[in-house]
C-alpha cells in the first residue's frame, strides 16, 4: 500500500521519510497553518487545535478530539451542500469552501498525531487537498528539510 | 469511490480507482496498491474511470 501523498507528490514522500523528527513537526505544523490560512478557516476549535501544535502537544487531547468532530461537522455539511448543487440550491464555490476548510481542520488533526512521520504524511496530503497548492507545500518542506 | 479493472493493448490487467472528490482526494485510510492508477474529475467516480481508461486505451 502507498502513502496517500504519493498519488500525488512521491518525491514529498521521500524528503518526509528522510527528514528528522524535529524537521517533520516544524514543516507539519507550517503546512497545516498554510491550509487554515488559505482556506479562511476561522474557528475556535482550529485556533486552539493550532496552539496546541505550537506547544508541540502531540497525542490525544481535548483539542485534537474537538477538531476531529470539527473535521467530521464540515464534511457532513460538504455532503448537504453538494446535494443542495445538484438540486441547483447550491453553487460548486460553496461546496469547495466547506470542502477545503475539512481539509484544513484534517491537517491540523494529522498534524497532531504522535507519530511525526504519519503526521507529516497525512498533513500535508490533507494541506494540498485544502489549497491544491503543491508548489508552496513543498516549499515548506525543503526550507525545513534543509534545516537538518 | 470505485474501481474498475481493465486490459490494455498489451493483455495487461489495469485496475483504475476512481474518486470524484476534488483534487483527487482520497479519503484517510484509502491508498494505492503498488500498480494501481487512479482516475480523478468532476462528477461520478464511475465515468472518471471510463474516461481514464478510454485516454489510456484501456477496455473496461
Amino acid at each position: 500500500m502507498s502513502e496517500r501523498l504519493s498519488t500525488v507528490a512521491s518525491d514529498l514522500v521521500e524528503r518526509i521519510e528522510g527528514a528528522s523528527e524535529a524537521v517533520l513537526r516544524q514543516s507539519t505544523g507550517k503546512a497545516a497553518q498554510y491550509a487554515v490560512e488559505q482556506v479562511g478557516l476561522r474557528h475556535e476549535i482550529a485556533s486552539r487545535a493550532l496552539a496546541t501544535l505550537d506547544d508541540h502537544e502531540f497525542g490525544e487531547s481535548e483539542e485534537r478530539r474537538a477538531v476531529e468532530s470539527l473535521v467530521n461537522e464540515l464534511d457532513e455539511r460538504a455532503w448537504d451542500i453538494q446535494d443542495q448543487v445538484e438540486q441547483a440550491q447550491a453553487t460548486e464555490e460553496q461546496y469547495l469552501a466547506t470542502f477545503t476548510q475539512a481539509r484544513a481542520a484534517s491537517a491540523i488533526w494529522f498534524a497532531l498525531d504522535e507519530d511525526p512521520r504519519k503526521a507529516a504524511l497525512e498533513a500535508v496530503y490533507e494541506a494540498y487537498a485544502a489549497t491544491g497548492d503543491l508548489a508552496r507545500l513543498r516549499q515548506l518542506v525543503s526550507e525545513n528539510v534543509g534545516d537538518d | 469511490m470505485g474501481v474498475g479493472v481493465g486490459r490494455d493493448g498489451a493483455g495487461n490487467t489495469r485496475t483504475v480507482v476512481g474518486t470524484s472528490e476534488p483534487n483527487g482526494y482520497l479519503r484517510p485510510g484509502v491508498s494505492l496498491n503498488p500498480g494501481e492508477e487512479l482516475a480523478t474529475g468532476p462528477g461520478h467516480a464511475e465515468a472518471s474511470i471510463l474516461d481514464y481508461m478510454s485516454r489510456n486505451s484501456i477496455s473496461p
